[in-house]
């Protein structure tokens, strides 16, 4: 009885112990993902709350009407130029578009959010209920610019791609274009299947090629010793397992330093290095920059960016070296990278809402930066900073060198199949150093032309960005 | 009722349905926590409850001085080990030796462990069959290893005769000729059952 | 006594809630039902609480805290489909009376040992019902029609179990309980009912230990389990769709992710205070009156009254297993904790199914799912406890008695 009676107590000591975790769990994942939950596109809720309330409005961060309801009517900006620009940003009222603004926020643009007191207000003035208004940190006139952009020049003109422009100090995003778009007020040509709806900036894993060696680079100052001031031996060809890299335009660099290596995006010395270094070395320092992380930014929802987690064969090993295997990053996240080694190693949490207020004027959210994560050591992003300094004023991205600011940068080709064909991206992941300009960006340009790279695609519309945030240094900055 | 106003009013009331349901929770733990403190408070005061009655050693070892009181609860274990219900560190005591149960109107029925004989009054208990042939009665005999136990039943509880033998240790001259008709509500107790009884005769 | 003191606030908050929510929804649509039912719901828990203890000593606080569970499903009930709620009423005055039924035959029975026999038989006789004329209803055969209602052995064959292994566990008899337990096993794995099967399972093999304290038998038992679930797994199509959605329910919103991604969504709307009692969208979440019943209530009363009704689960296993303990013989302290191990993981489980934590298996919520069988066998289990406490408080004042006797 006595042993028994112990047992009893270990019995109902276990049975609390479930009901902890469980009670733990479900306050953590409601607390971590409620919001995706809830905003999730086929929410009844959010439908029956629409035949009811009137959705707030969205401004952007100079006070332009994105989107506004008349007289029922979901209407956007009156140029089908600019609507097109920011609707994989804005979402749609149908729900096409996953997790643009539209959607994502309905909790404060169909009034979920409302008090008690609203509630009593709004049914004594007897008008309809309307949502909050939402006010973004994004410039319209830039995402319009950026579409402009991307048709002015003829090797980018016509294809698909993604930008996205970000205050590295703060987090918030300026800009975020996907192409190709369609019309949210004319969506009679576009099939359901099609893949215009997608936002390439959040939603698609693209190889990133060259640009990893931002990350590589980091691993081999943290992982071999005096890197920085050791030899490299390139000779245009490295047999890994009986397969050969070979660099871009089958270039052959000798003797190079990591300096150079970089500043010349030579594949056979990032190869060299990340077999040095082994794969688990490599895969710590892109796990600290936020691979294989689950996003759960306040504002956006991104696809995961992903390192392979298992064993990678020697030559797969070589080919991460330069962001090659089966590596995949979404636009939004490389701008992420670009702006942590501009912020001496600090990734900010990217941000979209820039206030939040209710239809009778109060303040219901105030955008406040935050930090995502320490990336690296402020020494590391020194030094990188030195490399893409040397990358746009001497390297592969001279074309994206802005008159009166000091732009870093690195370029990218990445290689991939797309339907049995091998095709090839241009990046270009870059800052603006200039302390009352913090901006990074983040640019691909899809299939490219045979023969070219980022430096001829991408950097050009990074160097007119760079342009426009000089030319609307107020607007931008406020 | 118009849907507004409704939704208004049922806004309201789920902060109060909230604070009940708080309120509900933080009662009944406290409720729980209180009872706990009552029971053990009860429970001390009596400290006979949940025993049948006592087993006194007749002989023993020097962990177990002759004339030890073991109090007996209803059901249990009797073993060497500290965990035990009944503990009997003598020499041939297996670390858990016999179960026993106590049955109203039989007696207290022990059952050993394999390997572990016993005797009640004289007869060896073995198997099952044994132990339920054979059920302790008051002043009944229990021989575990090398320790000699006797059965003292409290008043109150029926068996179905009692043994009489060791009056010094039982003054058995208090119960009634019969114990097996109805317990009359003045049944006089028994006196190992008080505690200050048991100093004193420890004493003598 | 102290008790009272403390009853007393508790069982009004009890009162006033269902009272006031009642009346509540009574204004929503001016229904004669609702008002009928705002005092009916009360009126029941104020007699249980002031009738049971005239009759034995009773646990007041259990009896309060199932009360609680048992009218928060007739209002939830009421709130989605007001049908329901009347039967499951009705089915909740039956289960009171059966609970006392139950606490008698505990108090008046006291060894079972003659009982337990026959109650084998008629258990797994039960159990086989349904394999011949049963009705199929997700995936599981586990139910019959007799006489216009529809029955669920397995739940009544809960409480046979639960005496069943306790009493023969206490008497040291290995073979008989193991050889139950193994056929109501058995049999549940026909009806391809696998969550009440893995709460039979459970509440075995943790009353073994309780009974035994060996580790190296219940762990052997604990892999035996484990390797049957595997096997289970691999047997049954549905089992393994089951543990797919549970990974990952995003994947496929139309089919098979469909009703817990409904459940999830229907609490993150809910957020910390719920959307209001009578709005929102409960409906829309599928099976709302027995599996994902804790999901409506989430979502009207909110995250925190939530966690409220599972800390009231936890309050009623600390009682029951205080109860076990305070037992005086090792059948009682084993039918005790028996039932409470079976009600709390029964809980356990199908709010965990809710909440994404486990994967989901069809068993109900104790007290407050729809299912009349169901409410009536969790309310017996509790009867079951109450007959123990009852002989505790019992065996405790007579101690008092004679006691008081001596000291004189």
């Amino acid at each position: 009885m006595k042993q028994q009676r112990f047992r009893f107590k270990i019995l109902a000591l276990l049975l609390f112990s479930l009901f902890i975790l469980l009670s733990l769990y479900g306050l953590y994942s409601i607390n971590t993902y409620g919001n995706r939950w809830f905003a999730y596109a086929r929410n009844p809720r959010i439908r029956e709350q629409k035949q009811s309330v009137i959705a707030g409005d969205i401004y952007d961060r100079s006070g332009v009407v994105l989107a506004s309801t008349v007289d029922g009517v979901r209407t956007y900006q009156p140029s089908e130029e600019a609507r097109r620009a920011i609707v994989h940003l804005l979402g749609d009222d149908e729900g096409q578009v996953s997790n643009g603004v539209e959607g994502f926020q309905t909790a404060y643009l169909y009034g979920f959010r409302a008090s008690l007191a609203e509630r009593i207000n709004s049914l004594f003035s007897g008008e309809p209920r309307r949502g909050d208004n939402v006010t973004l940190t994004i410039d319209s006139k830039l995402c319009t610019a950026i579409t402009r952009y991307f048709s002015s020049r003829s090797l980018s003109r016509g294809k698909n791609g993604a930008a996205v422009v970000m205050n590295y100090k703060t987090g918030e995003l300026i800009a975020m274009v996907s192409l190709s778009s369609f019309d949210p007020m004319d969506t009679s040509s576009v099939t359901a299947e099609s893949e215009v709806y997608w936002n390439r900036a959040t939603q698609s894993l693209y190889p990133p090629g060259s640009t990893f060696k931002i990350i590589t680079t980091i691993a081999a100052l943290d992982n071999i010793e005096n890197i920085a001031s050791r030899q490299i031996i390139c000779t245009g060809s490295l047999e890994v397992q009986g397969q050969a890299i070979r660099d871009f335009g089958n270039a052959v660099h000798n003797s190079l330093t990591l300096k150079n290596a970089f500043v010349r995006s030579c594949n056979n010395a990032y190869a060299m290095l990340a077999l040095t270094m082994k794969d688990a070395a490599l895969r710590r320092t892109a796990e600290s920059f936020g691979f294989n992380d689950n996003f759960l930014f306040r504002d956006l929802v991104v696809e995961n960016s992903a390192y392979p987690t298992g064993t990678q064969n020697e030559f797969q090993v070589a080919m991460s070296g330069f962001g090659q295997s089966s590596i995949g990053v979404t636009p939004l996240h490389m701008c992420l990278v670009g702006s942590a080694i501009a912020n001496d190693g600090i990734m900010m949490e990217p941000a979209l809402l820039r206030q939040v207020t209710s239809v009778g004027g109060s303040i219901r959210m105030q955008f406040e930066p935050r930090v995502y994560r320490q990336a690296t050591t402020a020494a590391n992003a020194a030094i990188l900073q030195d490399y893409m300094k040397a990358v746009v004023s001497s390297g592969t991205g001279t074309r994206a060198r802005t008159a009166g600011l000091t732009i870093c940068g690195k370029t990218g080709s990445a290689e991939s199949s797309r339907n049995n064909r091998a095709v090839t991206h241009g990046w270009f992941v870059g800052y603006c150093a200039n302390d009352e300009l913090p901006f990074a960006v983040a640019i691909i340009v899809e299939d490219i032309a045979d023969g070219e790279g980022g430096g001829s695609t991408a950097a050009p519309i990074a160097g007119d960005i760079f342009t426009y945030l000089r030319d609307n240094r107020d607007l931008v900055t406020q | 009722m118009p849907t507004q106003v409704y939704e208004v009013l049922s806004l309201a009331m789920r902060y109060v349905f909230t604070f009940l349901g708080v309120m509900i929770v933080w009662r009944a733990f406290s409720w729980l926590r209180k009872d706990r403190r009552l029971k053990h408070k009860r429970l001390r005061q009596l400290p006979d409850a949940g025993t049948i009655g006592v087993l006194a050693v007749e002989f023993g070892s020097r962990e177990l001085p002759e004339g030890t009181i073991l109090p007996v609860p209803h059901e249990g274990v009797m073993g060497f080990l500290r965990t035990c219900d009944i503990v009997v560190p003598v020499d041939g005591v297996a670390n858990e030796h016999l179960d026993f149960t106590f049955t109203d109107g039989k007696g207290l029925y022990v059952c050993p462990r394999r390997g572990c004989p016993c005797t009640v009054d004289g007869v060896e208990i073995r198997t099952k069959r044994d132990s339920r042939r054979h059920p302790m009665q008051h002043s009944s005999l229990l021989t575990i290893g090398e320790a000699t136990l006797r059965l003292g039943v409290f008043a109150g509880l029926d068996v179905q005769h009692y043994v009489p033998v060791a009056e010094d240790l039982f003054p058995l001259e208090q119960y009634p000729e019969d114990a097996s008709g109805p317990i009359p509500d003045d049944l006089p107790p028994y006196a190992w059952s008080d505690s200050e009884e048991r100093r004193r005769s420890d004493a003598d | 006594m102290q008790t009272k003191d403390l009853g007393r606030p508790l069982s009004r908050a009890v009162t006033f809630f269902y009272f006031s929510a009642f009346m509540l929804l009574f204004l929503r649509d001016f229904r004669w039902q609702g008002l009928a039912l705002a005092f009916a719901v009360p009126m029941l828990n104020v007699a249980t609480i002031h009738i049971l203890p005239k009759l034995f000593p009773s646990d007041k606080l259990l009896l309060s805290l199932t009360n609680f569970l048992c009218a928060l499903g007739i209002l939830v009930l009421y709130d989605t489909n007001p049908t329901y709620a009347y039967s499951q009423a009705l089915y909740y005055f039956v289960g009171l009376i059966a609970m006392v039924i139950c606490i008698y035959v505990v108090r008046l029975i006291r060894s079972f040992r003659m009982l337990v026999w026959p109650m084998m038989a008629v258990s797994l006789g039960l159990l086989v019902l349904p394999l011949l004329i049963g009705q199929e209803t997700y995936g599981a055969t586990n139910w019959f029609y007799i006489g216009g209602i529809s029955v669920q052995p397995s739940e009544i064959v809960k409480l046979c179990l639960v005496i069943v292994i306790s009493r023969f566990m206490a008497d040291r008899r290995f073979l008989p309980w193991l050889v139950f337990a193994v056929g109501c096993l058995g049999l549940l794995m026909l009806q391809k009912d696998l969550g009440t099967a893995l709460l039979y399972y459970g509440t075995t093999l943790l009353l073994y230990y309780a009974s035994s304290g060996s580790l190296w038998i219940t762990g052997l038992g604990l892999a035996g389990g484990a390797g049957a679930a595997m096997l289970g797994y691999h047997m049954f199509a549905h089992v393994k769709r089951r543990v797919a959605i549970w990974q990952n329910p995003w994947s496929d919103y139309d089919n098979a992710g469909y009703q817990i991604i409904h459940s999830l969504m229907a609490i993150a709307s809910g957020g910390l205070f719920g959307v209001g009692l009578g709005l929102g969208s409960p409906r829309t979440i599928p099976v709302y009156h027995t599996d994902f019943i804790f999901a409506v209530i989430c979502e009207q009363f909110g995250l925190i009254f939530g966690m409220c009704v599972l800390l009231m689960y936890v309050a009623i296993i600390w009682r029951g297993a205080t109860t076990a303990m305070a037992a005086r013989t090792s059948f009682h302290g084993l039918m005790a904790m028996g039932c409470t191990v079976m009600l709390g993981l029964q809980t356990f489980v199908i709010i965990g199914g809710v909440l994404k934590l486990i994967p989901l298996t069809g068993v109900t919520m104790p007290f407050v799912s729809y299912g009349g069988t169901s409410l009536v066998s969790s309310l017996c289990l509790i009867g079951l406890l109450q007959g123990v406490a009852s002989l505790n408080e019992d065996d405790l004042l007579e101690d008092t008695r004679l006691a008081n006797y001596i000291s004189e």
